[in-house]
């Protein structure tokens, strides 16, 4: 049972305990993760069995739903004797599966305990292994506890091992000031400071001596005075006052506390800002580990240097792979070169998606008459790649110029937004890519490199027949970059209407577009007079090359231009084009159906 | 540098308390043993002319039991004070962690003050020890006499702590300033062990 008095706030840390307190609250802050098992020993009375419960309190506080047990070793060998005697081992063995911090306090009490030591010794290997937390306390270290199993000595000795001293002079007093802040006892100036001059190293002692003076102060009615202090406390509960030689080793006691170790208690500081920002400290741990002081601030800078590297790769990764944000291998500098590796495949695999060819050209284009609609289409979409919604179907048969037209437009889309990611595929390229995307479990990374792109281009769709998988992705695709508000054109060689086994998904889609046509050459036009001489109403029909600002913004202006005082546009063929767009939510309603 | 074995888990100090001859440093040593447990000191080796002059050197050691996981010692050396011992002062001074300069408070005196600190200061030097590296206290002993044959401290100081070190007054026949010497000068040897190039830093 926790008593939640006793907090890291109530605990008092002076030289005497820095260390222990500093690699519980790293605890605290990563359970399992260091320092594991942290083992902390001490005499009677120095807040060992405070410093257990702060920490089961501040797991709680911290890590709201992690299983926390507090439990003392005398309650735990009652159990296991009771276990034993009933027969019911395995309900032992049970009760701390589901533990994630397990605190046993008095642990010198294994002394002897074969039975309980193997028990104790498979409990810590099962916490380690799963990645849960173990913190013991004892009177004594570890190799100082009679009779204790070898590998469960080298076990206690594997993670953490921090004395808690006796309290300074400093310590008590604060550690006096603070019981009796906390009971509202009030004295007279100097009076704790008294009791604080003793040698108690006992804090349950100075608490009990606190309590008396209280007491007798009452019984009084007036105020005790600092020469009170020991004749209240009687002759016999005087500790000896403290002679010269023992104040100078109190003294000398606090001075190698402070500064032999100094360098323990640095690096326990720094493991536990790393641990709290996320990073394994592995390295670090075993520095910690060492007989022989290293170079802490070395270690730590070196330690940084790292973490920013991982930083940056993180950064990197996740721009190639949003789903990259959070991977522990960005938090681990033992696997730097991992990270290193990792991260050159995913620019290697998420490099930009192939892009059209540059011999095909928008303003090569073969003007037929019957190209000249799929032009002007072709040059709306170029002035207005933006418009949410866009996506164009090129239908047309082999040879009538489709892989001009597309490839034309994506490079000009590249030309009018420089820097710009066109991706130009044919489909049976696509659908070898999702497959081996699909297969290699990379199709998250697949799905990245195509939706950053600021312009989608499909030839041939018709080759997906048959291909489900590959056009549930083309479809889930295109919406994106739809709704994203980049262009989306898809060629095929027939009407939707006659493609085979095709989704209802990309079927949607590809019906809600606007589909053009091209057609392959006359025998006049393939002569070279691939502009006909305009007659009749063409001969007023505005230069293609040229189209007024006006008809591009009314063109942008949304989807439904016909019935708009708008039919004389020559090139608004109701044959060939399609002028309604479909209502995005129809599209969806027929997607659910 | 105090040696710290973290392999045997040891640490040692050595304290030298130097100043002119008659000056009390083995009377200090004398007043810190009688001080201290039987269990924690060991036996003190004094070679003294028949009228208590120091001929060699006292030795002193402490051992302070564990702290924080250290067996923890602290020798404590004085060093003959007459002028033609130097080559025992310098063996004394070797190696020391720290040095407590017990300097004669009488007025007549100032001079063999004077000559011992610099006379310090030379040994050192010769060893290749930064003088203002090494913990430095001065003890200001005897001012338990009458006023007129003594310096004051302000005195002492315009003339012997020109590098501003902690200084103490003392009776060290009665104990006075005694162990706050000691105290001063373990602090800042034993700081020294927390300084960046204690940790390994060049």
């Amino acid at each position: 049972m926790v008593d939640p008095a006793t907090r890291f706030a109530t605990l008092v840390v002076g030289a005497a305990n820095r260390l222990a307190v500093t690699a519980a609250r790293a605890v605290v802050d990563a359970p399992g993760a260091i320092y594991n098992p942290l083992f902390v020993h001490g005499g009677a009375g120095r807040g060992k069995t405070h410093l257990l419960q702060a920490v089961c309190e501040a797991v709680v506080a911290a890590h709201p739903g992690l299983a926390v047990e507090y439990l003392a070793m005398e309650e735990f060998l009652d159990d296991l004797r009771a276990a034993s005697q009933t027969g019911r081992s395995d309900a032992i063995k049970g009760r701390f599966q589901r533990i994630q911090l397990l605190c046993l306090d008095d642990a010198q009490l294994l002394a002897g305990q074969a039975d309980a030591q193997s028990e104790v010794l498979r409990i810590i290997n099962s916490m380690q292994a799963s990645g849960r937390q173990v913190v013991m306390a004892a009177d004594r270290p570890p190799q100082e506890i009679p009779e204790l199993d070898a590998r469960l000595l080298n076990r206690l000795s594997g993670g953490l091992v921090a004395e808690i001293g006796p309290p300074d002079a400093e310590s008590r007093e604060e550690i006096l000031h603070r019981i009796a802040q906390a009971r509202g006892f009030q004295f007279a100036p100097g009076v704790t400071e008294e009791l604080a001059r003793s040698a108690m190293s006992n804090v349950r002692e100075l608490q009990g001596a606190l309590n008396r003076l209280f007491a007798q102060q009452g019984a009084q009615g007036h105020p005790l005075t600092p020469q009170d202090v020991w004749p209240v406390l009687g002759e016999a509960r005087i500790p000896a006052r403290p002679d010269e030689f023992t104040t100078f080793l109190e003294d000398v006691t606090s001075s190698v506390a402070a500064s032999v170790e100094a360098w323990r208690t640095h690096l326990a500081e720094r493991i536990a800002v790393w641990s709290g920002l996320g990073y394994r400290t592995a390295i670090l741990e075993q520095a910690l580990a060492l007989d022989e002081p290293p170079n802490v601030d070395e270690l730590d800078t070196a330690f940084r240097v790292v973490t920013e590297r991982l930083a940056t790769l993180e950064r990197e990764a996740i721009r190639l792979d949003p789903s990259y944000a959070g991977q522990p291998l960005f938090r681990d500098p033992d696997r730097l070169q991992e990270a290193e590796q990792c991260v050159a495949m995913a620019a290697a695999r998420l490099a930009p998606p192939a892009g059209p060819e540059s011999k095909w050209r928008l303003q090569d284009f073969p003007r037929t008459a019957a190209n000249r609609p799929a032009l002007a289409s072709a040059q709306l979409l170029v002035l207005h790649p933006a418009r949410v919604g866009h996506l164009m179907l090129v239908i047309g048969p082999p040879r009538s110029g489709k892989t001009h037209l597309v490839h034309g437009i994506g490079n000009a889309l590249k030309v009018a937004a420089a820097d710009s990611v066109v991706a130009c595929i044919p489909a049976e390229a696509l659908a070898r890519e999702v497959v081996a995307a699909v297969e290699d479990g990379s199709i998250d990374r697949w799905h990245a490199r195509y939706r950053a792109v600021q312009a989608l281009l499909v030839e041939d769709v018709q080759k997906l027949d048959g291909r489900e998988r590959v056009q549930q992705e083309l479809a889930t695709l295109a919406d994106a970059l739809r709704r994203d508000g980049r262009p989306v054109v898809l060629s095929c060689d027939r009407e939707v209407a006659a493609l085979g086994a095709l989704s209802p998904r990309l079927r949607a889609v590809l019906e809600s577009g606007a589909r053009v046509f091209t057609a392959p050459a006359s025998a006049a036009e393939a002569a070279g007079r691939f502009t006909p001489v305009p007659e009749g109403d063409e001969a007023a029909a505005p230069n293609i090359d040229a189209i007024p600002e006006s008809e591009a913004a009314a063109w942008s202006a949304g989807p439904e231009t016909e019935g708009a005082g708008r039919g004389e546009r020559w090139w608004l063929d109701r044959e060939k084009l399609v002028l309604r767009w479909p209502d995005l939510g129809e599209c969806l309603l027929e997607d659910i159906a | 540098m105090p040696l710290v074995n973290y392999a045997a888990r040891e640490l040692t100090c050595k304290i030298v308390y130097y100043g002119p001859g008659r000056s009390g440093k083995t009377t200090n040593l004398h007043y810190i043993y009688d001080r201290v447990p039987t269990e924690r000191r060991g036996a003190m080796v004094s070679l003294a002319t028949h009228n208590e002059r120091t001929l060699f050197f006292d030795f002193l050691p402490l051992d302070l039991g564990r702290i924080s996981g250290f067996n923890t010692r602290i020798q404590l050396y004085t060093v003959p004070g007459q002028a033609y011992y130097r080559s025992t002062r310098k063996l004394v001074l070797q190696g020391a962690d720290g040095v407590v300069f017990v300097a004669d408070s009488q007025r007549p005196q100032q001079d063999e003050n004077l000559e011992s600190l610099r006379d310090m200061h030379e040994v050192l030097a010769e060893q290749g020890v930064d003088a203002r590296a090494l913990p430095l206290v001065l003890q200001y002993n005897k001012q338990d006499l009458p006023g007129d044959l003594i310096l004051s401290p302000g005195e002492l100081d315009d003339v012997l702590n020109f590098r501003q070190v902690p200084r103490f007054t003392a009776d060290a026949l009665h104990g006075v300033g005694v162990f706050e010497t000691l105290r001063k000068v373990s602090q800042l040897v034993l700081q020294r062990l927390s300084a960046p190039a204690a940790a390994g830093i060049p």
